[in-house]
């Protein structure tokens, strides 16, 4: 054989022969390998979490994840994370979590801290201060925990890392509501939030206009210089930049970061930082007219809301950029929508024009969260009554409203003491009746007195005018109301300027309940004179359709 | 030569650390505890055995322009299966051998056998020769490990010797320790042999033994 194609062949022989023999062993050992890797892993994983098996979740997490299991059920949850210590290596942490987010074992993973100093973060008896934090807990040195004295930044880092995992396994649980606060909502102005940072408080101010973040400042803080510049410098930039506030943190200052986050956020907590924003209670809401604004579908929309007597009862759209055909009906519906159902909450929207349907209702609330001046001449006529809280119980008042005026302001109960309460009284009534504002000088000595007098003021402001049986002419006037099940239709019949009969003339509801409702409120508004009634528990629905339907027999009467 | 010879041979006259002064690399680095140098010694012998009987078996198949190219092979071969082995069943050795041990591939030790003996001897010859140099190689890396051990962590092969409150020489079990002690075993062991060796000169030819004396 040629002496140069034999080298070729024998050395391609012994590769393949070798190639061959290796894919064997490969393919023998490597689950075994594979075993005992997960084995060690499991093994490591066990230091925190009393379980038996680790899986991986199915879905992308922003940490290494594992779901805990014993015996095939899920016991809780371990998070691998790196912390910034002293070292740039960085502190690899594993932290176990139970079901309910609340730590159950630290363990230090690796880290290259200085031996001696930074290294007593793997003390157990340190790291076992952390049992049972759970998403409750501020976890900051100091507070609930303690940092190593000589090894603060180590142990800072730890105490960081831990809180994180806490957080981190709380929103994966969907503990903590991690809503994005909507920046459209949140009128224009300044708002301030403090964050805790390495060194202490850290302090902002965040502006808004137009429904936009446009500055974010540090106002106080007290973060090692040097190490936090990065923070402090980037991390207001990013936010203006990117419109939001859960932005990347920076590398080397995570805790200034994630303070700077947390002041921002508590900054806007009003707006849903903390979870999503409070439900405008319209029936607390004060006479007048509002004006808001929100982003429509393609600039803001600004609407007028007029609020009488704890009801929307008017909405005009005042501007707008939307393409009329489409927008017109749209605000056509939710507007008709808003003032029938009186809710804010569970609203549809108009198909085909969704962003401007959701713009509106934006704008509606935005308007209904700012503040009115309360016009007491822009009442409507009426009898007035309301409570308060004095110094002892309910103070309860009631006034008459004629052609914008206020009038006959009296007391109509209260529960505190005479000889302070009448005083408070005698001044407080001329002045506001003379002022024709609730903006009048408490007196003095009473001022709890004075206070449960105009908190009954406001009270009845709100509910705006009662019915006023007595000036309802005789006659049987017939009104219907919406029941659980449907419509329901009642007579109700006046005589001498009183209620002498209610009758219910058809209902839909179920008879053994609505029988209870029927009885009770007829009762009482028979008893009282009033439709100030509590409706019956247990047959709530019938309660409040026949009050509907009896208030619209009266005011039909009074038309 | 007999069997018990040639075996000789690879833990005395030639011993691959202390003689031939071949492998230092995990010599120095993986003695700091004995039984990483039972591992290291064996993990090598079991190297050299397989490679040493493929090159002899092979010695007159592979041509002489190709045979360094073809012995690595063979020895990257056996070095592979036996760190994936190791892996998989003696993983703790395999983490404290950690580099050294696919490094294996470039310690002269195994080139050098496969070159200087297998590839001229029967196949007999030199799986013996592979078992001496082995455990003249695996000898002398777990007394030089259990020397640094019992100086630099107070136990050997695990077991506490002295007392765990004793002050260790920590130096041993550090990089400058393994050159220490490399180079006192080797003294002593060149004056053991030089004295051996003018006995045995002294045996076989007096008069020379006399003349240098």
């Amino acid at each position: 054989m040629n002496s140069s194609l034999k080298m070729v062949v024998v050395l391609g022989l012994i590769a393949f022969i070798s190639a061959g023999l290796l894919a064997g062993v490969n393919y023998w050992t490597a689950p075994i390998i594979e075993e005992n890797a997960q084995a060690r892993l499991n093994a490591t994983f066990s230091r925190v979490i009393d379980a038996d098996e680790f899986v991986e979740p199915e879905e992308e997490t922003e940490f290494f994840l594992r779901i805990a299991k014993k015996g095939g059920a899920v016991v809780g949850y371990v998070v691998r994370l790196t912390g910034q210590g002293y070292s740039s290596a960085g502190i690899d942490i594993l932290v176990g979590l139970n079901t309910e987010a609340e730590v159950q074992g630290v363990y230090i993973f690796s880290h290259s801290e200085t031996p001696g100093l930074g290294d007593r973060i793997t003390d157990p008896a340190w790291l076992s201060q952390f049992k049972g934090k759970g998403i409750d807990d501020p976890i900051a040195s100091g507070t609930d925990v303690d940092a190593i004295s000589g090894a603060t930044s180590s142990s800072t880092a730890v105490i960081g890392s831990v809180r994180r995992a806490v957080q981190f396994v709380g929103g994966y649980l969907g503990l903590i509501e991690e809503t994005e606060i909507d920046f459209a909502q949140i009128p224009d102005g300044t708002y301030t939030g403090t964050g805790r940072g390495f060194g202490g408080d850290v302090t902002v101010e965040v502006t808004f206009a137009n429904g936009e973040l446009t500055k974010v400042v540090i106002v106080s803080h007290n973060e090692t210089a040097g190490v936090s510049d990065p923070a402090i410098e980037a991390i207001p930039k990013a936010m203006v930049a990117e419109q939001k506030i859960q932005v990347d943190t920076v590398s080397g200052a995570t805790m200034t970061s994630e303070a700077i986050i947390a002041a921002v956020k508590d900054a806007l907590k009003e707006f849903g930082g903390a979870g999503p924003a409070e439900p405008i209670d319209i029936g607390s809401l004060l006479p007048g007219t509002y004006t808001g604004s929100a982003k429509g579908l393609k600039d803001d929309i600004t609407v007028e809301v007029t609020v009488s007597g704890g009801r929307i009862t008017k909405i005009v759209v005042l501007s707008h950029d939307d393409t009329p055909e489409y927008a017109e009906p749209a605000f056509a519906f939710m507007i008709d929508q808003i003032i029938e159902t009186q809710d804010l909450e569970e609203v549809d929207f108009y198909s085909g024009a969704t962003f401007s349907s959701e713009g509106l209702l934006n704008a509606v609330k935005n308007a209904l969260r700012s503040q009115v001046k309360l016009d007491i001449s822009g009442l409507p006529d009426g009898v007035y009554v309301g409570e308060g809280e004095g110094f002892h119980g309910i103070t309860r008042v009631s006034f008459r409203m004629v052609s914008g005026e206020l009038k006959d302001l009296e007391v109509l109960e209260h529960n505190d003491t005479p000889e302070y309460a009448n005083k408070a009284f005698a001044t407080l009534i001329p002045a506001i009746t003379e002022a024709q504002s609730l903006e009048v000088d408490l007196a003095s000595g009473a001022t709890f007195s004075s206070q449960g007098l105009l908190d009954a003021i406001m009270d009845a402001i709100k509910k705006g005018p009662v019915l006023d049986v007595s000036q309802v002419p005789d006659g049987v006037y017939s009104g219907t109301g919406e029941g659980l099940f449907g419509g329901l239709q009642v007579e109700v019949t006046v005589s001498g300027g009183k209620i002498t009969d209610i009758v219910v003339v058809d209902h839909q509801d179920t008879p053994e309940y609505a029988s209870l409702a029927i009885d009770g409120i007829t009762k009482a508004i028979l008893d009282t004179q009033s439709l100030d009634v509590d409706v019956v528990s247990g047959a709530t629905g019938t309660s409040r359709g026949l009050l509907e339907a009896i208030e619209a027999a009266l005011k039909s009467a009074v038309q | 030569m007999s069997i018990l010879q040639e075996l000789k041979r690879g833990i005395f006259a030639e011993n691959p650390t202390f003689r031939l002064m071949l492998g230092m690399c995990p010599t120095l680095a993986v003695t700091t505890l004995a039984v990483n140098g039972v591992g290291m010694g064996l993990a090598t012998t079991a190297v050299l055995l397989g490679s040493n009987l493929v090159v002899s078996a092979l010695k007159n198949v592979i041509p002489n322009q190709v045979r360094i190219p073809s012995f690595i092979v063979i020895i990257a071969t056996f070095v592979t299966v036996v760190s994936l082995l190791m892996e998989a069943f003696a993983y703790s050795l395999y983490e404290a051998l950690g580099i050294f041990l696919p490094l294996i591939v470039v310690n002269c030790i195994i080139l050098g056998r496969a070159e200087a003996y297998a590839s001229k001897h029967s196949l007999g010859k030199s799986a013996l020769d592979a078992l001496g140099i082995g455990l003249g190689f695996t000898l002398s890396l777990t007394v030089l490990g259990a020397i640094r051990e019992f100086l630099g962590a107070g136990t050997v092969f695990g077991l506490q010797v002295l007392s765990e409150s004793a002050d260790m020489a920590t130096i041993f079990s550090l990089p400058p320790g393994a050159f220490i002690t490399l180079g006192l075993m080797m003294a002593l062991i060149n004056g053991l042999t030089a004295r051996r060796g003018k006995r045995s000169v002294a045996r076989r030819n007096p008069a020379v033994a006399k003349r240098e004396g």
